[in-house]
């Protein structure tokens, strides 16, 4: 059983349809790439697995149970976690604090009054901050940080609560290439544990961390299956000339 | 935080700018203790004025703490009370139920007066007299007319009550006015306990009340009203609507053609200060019943004279009038005096006891007397009419009335 | 509330040594706490009344830090819970001749709590969060219903309010205006600051720094945003309320005004005059502006409330954050909630 299934998905905002009978089905431990030129609905797709938005037609389903209307905490507590493609730390509270803000999001209003959880999640925040090579200004204000980092420091606040899966939009956009690379070798290590829906416009980052590529082309689906396949189609390469 | 003036009373009160400094300076100033008074050791004796300076109750306000400084100094003159100086505080309670506790709070704790009187509307008195009589543990004197039932122990009503202004005076306004009553009333204790008063002997005298309205206290549109008052064929509207809004409801009323189809106004706060709201024509023919009005003194030399002194000493646009609680200060700063003659001292509990009973024989419209146990005064009503923007008395009463209170 | 400074530049060094930096709001606390302990010994007693009046407004203030300070909740109408309690326990008072603090407290404080639940819940919980202008209205509109609703009804004494409000007992003993009242406000005052100070400081803090910055983030995190709102909306409620049913008691009477607008204003330009998010600027702003405006009314009776506007008219315009931020780093501001060990 896949671990999420977007099954006839159709959005639409007015006279625009975004969505035309979207499909997506992510399994396991598995890194999918979500392509396709702008505006063919790739942030609307994310959105509606996410609860940003929610689908006019279709269904998403997780872990085998219907989430199409649940709320994003909902989706939350169920094993979901995201960056979107604007940077959301919170720049005035340290790096810590981001993400032990992410970390304790589970824990009971109660418990977080007295602070019980204080203690027992030091570890996990000050591993994730290793993890992301941010563990030497754990104290700092996020705002100090560069673009790039900031961006590692959300995925590490997406990564704390050990979803099962991690939705990325446009991760890499304003990094430098040395920077793409070491996002790139800190995405890797995650596999183990937790499968990654990820939409990029740089072809070789996907090519280079997804086992599998969906591409969508004016709200539908063009193609998908593997890395090599996809990219061998025909169609596929003709859509990206075209529209280069 | 301060109110909103009116126009009417933001005129008047820049006329009198620097008024709050002069009035501490008067009161130090009858303190030159000459070397020679007796009993100069026990210190002054320390009266208390909280009113409303300003604010829309201003114009009367300014009126008693001017009689104040006035009797004041008169006492003074006179040698003082016991052989001592009066001092005289005087603090704005700004027409402001807040700001009056603050400030009233500073005549009881700061000053520690042996008297405060003053509060002109009953909201007022309502909010201070609390601070003053039992937290402050002082003699409070109250000036002004008022709905009544004020029993509280230790607070003096020195101003007309509802038996003294509606007894004699709706007897008269059915007669010279018509059988077909509006009450149209500001939303707060005054017109609504005047009011049940009213109607009782309105309708005792054959009378009928055709509708009784509450407003708020700023509203200043009354085209409503006025159609009610026009429509039902009110005779005689008895109005207890006060500043601001009583100025815009009788210019309306009497545009709407009320005055000119035969229709007559009474009011009972209404006086020489409230005169200048209107024009002359607006208010023709209104009715008041008051315990005294300038137009009496042709006839009565004592308030000639003391007519005449307040405008010497205080000539301007703050009249000494008894619809202000003016001749309701005087009456009970008099009588205050003559208790603590007859007590012998300041203490509260002495000069309570004297003051139950206490007469003076002179004031503005006559002599005054307490009525023993019930903590208010006997005074002569008079009914005046206004004409061309002056008092015409039409009516006396046979002597002292009753307040009927307690 | 927080102003952002982006550099891509690291920090330097100096942030290690810059303990110092850290410990200014402590400093403050102290020597407030010091200093309201001694007061009445070095006041006289009509002026140990009027710090008691401003104690109680400090309470005031508290309630509406915690909602924008805290939250980010731009509330324009504290004033309908502070009064509503006011009211509610005036009525107690006449009506029923109940005064004694243990019972009368406690019921202003439901009532503070409830009102604000209602309010909150009708202005805050909808699906999409609502805008600060939204708000900032709502809440207004709501202290300005119920001036007018008391203004209008005569069983609440109409323009009247409800006067002579008998003292508050304590056991067989009254408690009227002076050193005693001062001391008890003051311990409430404490009280209900070192609860806001444990709680703001927790984890629970934490969670209100992301309601403030961006609420719909930290929805996707698993937060639930609206119990959020809920309980720090209904908690400064509650706060509002205790602080109102102490101002019955002190001042002896209620009127419409205590519900409206102008008190409401009031308690914002306190909050925002001392520095929003710190607690003791609430406290600072309060005393502050009420002990000008009891100098300047005093010494110049005609025109003090316009110096009093100007004065703030030039803090806000030159100390955006506050007079706090003239001592207290942005950094101490926001503080840190992770588990408390030595750091920089």
């Amino acid at each position: 059983m896949a671990l999420l299934e977007a099954q006839g998905l159709v959005k639409i905002f007015g006279k625009l349809t975004a969505l035309n009978y979207a499909a997506l089905t992510v399994g396991e431990n598995e890194f999918h790439g979500l392509i396709g030129p702008n505006g063919s609905g790739k942030s609307t797709l994310m959105k509606c697995i996410a609860g940003a938005e929610t689908p006019t037609k279709g269904i998403v389903s997780f872990g085998g149970h219907d989430i199409t209307q649940a709320t994003p905490a909902e989706r939350a507590r169920a094993g979901m976690s995201l960056k979107f493609q604007i940077t959301s730390v919170l720049p005035a509270l340290t790096l810590y604090d981001n993400v032990l803000l992410a970390l304790q999001a589970q824990t009971s209003l109660l418990a977080l009054a007295f602070s019980r959880t204080r203690g027992v999640l030091h570890d996990k925040v000050m591993g994730m901050l290793e993890q992301f090579r941010l563990a030497d200004r754990a104290y700092e204000p996020a705002a100090a940080l560069s673009h790039g980092q900031q961006q590692w420091l959300e995925i590490a606040m997406a990564l704390a609560p050990e979803p099962k899966l991690l939705l990325l939009d446009e991760p890499t956009g304003g990094m430098s290439i040395e920077e793409r690379r070491v996002t790139g070798e800190l995405l890797q290590p995650i596999k183990a544990s937790c499968s990654l829906v990820i939409v990029e416009h740089d072809l070789d980052f996907i090519r280079d961390i997804c086992d599998r590529l969906t591409v969508l082309d004016q709200g539908q689906i063009l193609q998908t299956g593997s890395v090599q396949h996809v990219q061998s189609c025909p169609r596929v390469q003709e859509v990206y000339l075209r529209r280069a | 935080m301060s109110r909103d003036h009116s126009q009417f009373t933001r005129r008047r009160f820049l006329g009198n700018f620097a008024f709050a400094s002069t009035a501490i300076a008067t009161g130090v100033g009858s303190w030159v203790i000459p070397a020679d008074w007796a009993n100069a050791a026990a210190g002054p004796i320390k009266v208390g004025i909280g009113t409303d300076l300003t604010g829309p109750m201003g114009y009367a306000g300014n009126a008693d703490a001017n009689v104040a400084k006035m009797v004041v100094k008169q006492i003074n003159d006179a040698g003082g009370l016991l052989g001592r100086p009066l001092e005289l505080y005087i603090e704005d309670t700004a027409s402001n139920e807040s700001v009056a506790v603050g400030n009233v709070r500073k005549l009881i704790q700061r000053e520690k007066v042996d008297l405060v009187l003053g509060g002109i509307t009953s909201s007022m008195r309502n909010a201070i007299k609390d601070v003053i009589v039992s937290r402050g543990k002082t003699l409070y004197i109250y000036p002004q007319l008022y709905e009544g039932k004020e029993c509280t122990s230790y607070l003096f009503c020195t101003g007309p009550t509802p038996a003294q202004q509606c007894d004699e005076f709706i007897p008269w306004l059915i007669k010279n006015g018509g059988k077909r009553f509006a009450l149209p009333s500001a939303n707060y204790v005054w017109p609504r306990t005047l009011n049940a008063y009213a109607r009782k002997v309105i309708e005792t005298n054959g009378g009928e009340v055709v509708f009784e309205e509450y407003y708020p206290l700023d509203q200043i549109d009354f085209s409503s009203t006025v159609n009610r008052v026009i429509s039902n064929k009110v005779d005689v509207v008895f109005n207890t609507i006060i500043p601001p809004g009583v100025g815009p409801f009788f210019k309306q009323l009497s545009d709407a053609g009320f005055l000119k189809n035969g229709g007559r106004l009474a009011c009972v706060y209404y006086d020489e200060n409230t005169l200048s709201i209107n024009q002359p024509a607006e208010i023709e023919g209104l009715a008041s019943c008051l315990d005294y009005f300038k137009a009496l003194t042709p006839e009565q030399p004592f308030s000639a004279k003391l007519q005449e002194t307040y405008e010497k000493q205080y000539p301007g646009n703050f009249l000494f009038a008894a619809g202000s609680a003016a001749t309701g200060t005087y009456r009970g700063l008099k009588l205050w005096e003559a208790a603590v003659k007859e007590a012998g001292s300041v203490e509260r509990d002495a000069v309570a006891k004297a003051l139950d009973h206490a007469k003076i024989a002179e004031g503005p419209g006559g002599p005054a007397e307490m009525v023993p146990g019930k903590r208010h005064c006997k005074m002569n009503m008079y009914t005046a009419v206004a004409k061309g923007g002056k008092y015409d008395i039409v009516a006396r009463s046979a002597g002292l009335v009753d307040p009927k209170e307690c | 509330m927080t102003e952002i400074t982006h550099s891509s530049a690291p920090l330097t060094t100096r942030r290690q040594g810059a303990s110092r930096r850290w410990t200014v709001l402590p400093i403050l606390e102290v020597a407030l706490l010091a200093t309201g302990l001694v007061l009445p010994w070095l006041l006289q007693d009509y002026l140990t009344v009027y710090a008691t009046r401003v104690l109680i407004l400090c309470l005031f203030a508290l309630s509406f830090d915690l909602v924008w300070g805290y939250a980010g909740i731009m509330s324009f109408g504290q004033a309908a819970f502070f009064g509503s309690a006011g009211y509610g326990v005036a009525l107690l008072a006449r009506d029923l001749g109940i005064v004694s603090m243990f019972l009368v407290l406690p019921a202003g404080i439901l009532i503070g709590f409830a009102f604000a639940l209602l309010l909150g819940g009708f202005l805050l919980l909808g699906r999409h969060p609502a805008s600060v202008i939204f708000v900032a209205l709502g809440t207004l509109t709501g202290s300005y219903a119920c001036d007018r609703l008391a203004r209008g009804w005569y069983y609440l004494g109409g323009q009247n309010g409800i006067p002579s409000i008998p003292p508050m007992t304590v056991g067989s003993y009254d408690l009227t205006e002076g050193v005693a009242f001062y001391y008890v406000a003051l311990g409430f005052l404490i009280a209900v600051y070192l609860l806001c100070r444990f709680l703001m400081r927790s984890q629970f803090g934490l969670a209100l720094a992301g309601l403030r910055e961006n609420e719909q983030r930290i929805a996707f995190f698993g937060y639930k945003v609206q119990h959020l709102k809920a309980i720090i909306f209904s908690l400064a409620g509650a706060i509002a309320g205790l602080a109102g049913s102490l101002y019955a008691f002190h001042e002896g009477f209620v009127w419409p005004n205590v519900l409206g607008v102008v008190i409401s204003t009031q308690v914002v330009l306190y909050v925002l005059f001392g520095g929003s998010g710190t607690l003791i600027g609430a406290v600072i702003g309060t005393i502050v502006i009420e002990a000008i405006s009891f100098w300047l009314s005093n010494s110049y009776q005609d025109i003090w409330p316009i110096i009093l506007g100007v004065l703030l008219l030039l803090v806000i315009l030159f100390r955006p954050a506050g007079l706090v931020s003239l001592v207290v780093s942005q950094r101490e501001r926001v503080g840190t909630f992770g588990r408390p060990q030595g750091r920089g």
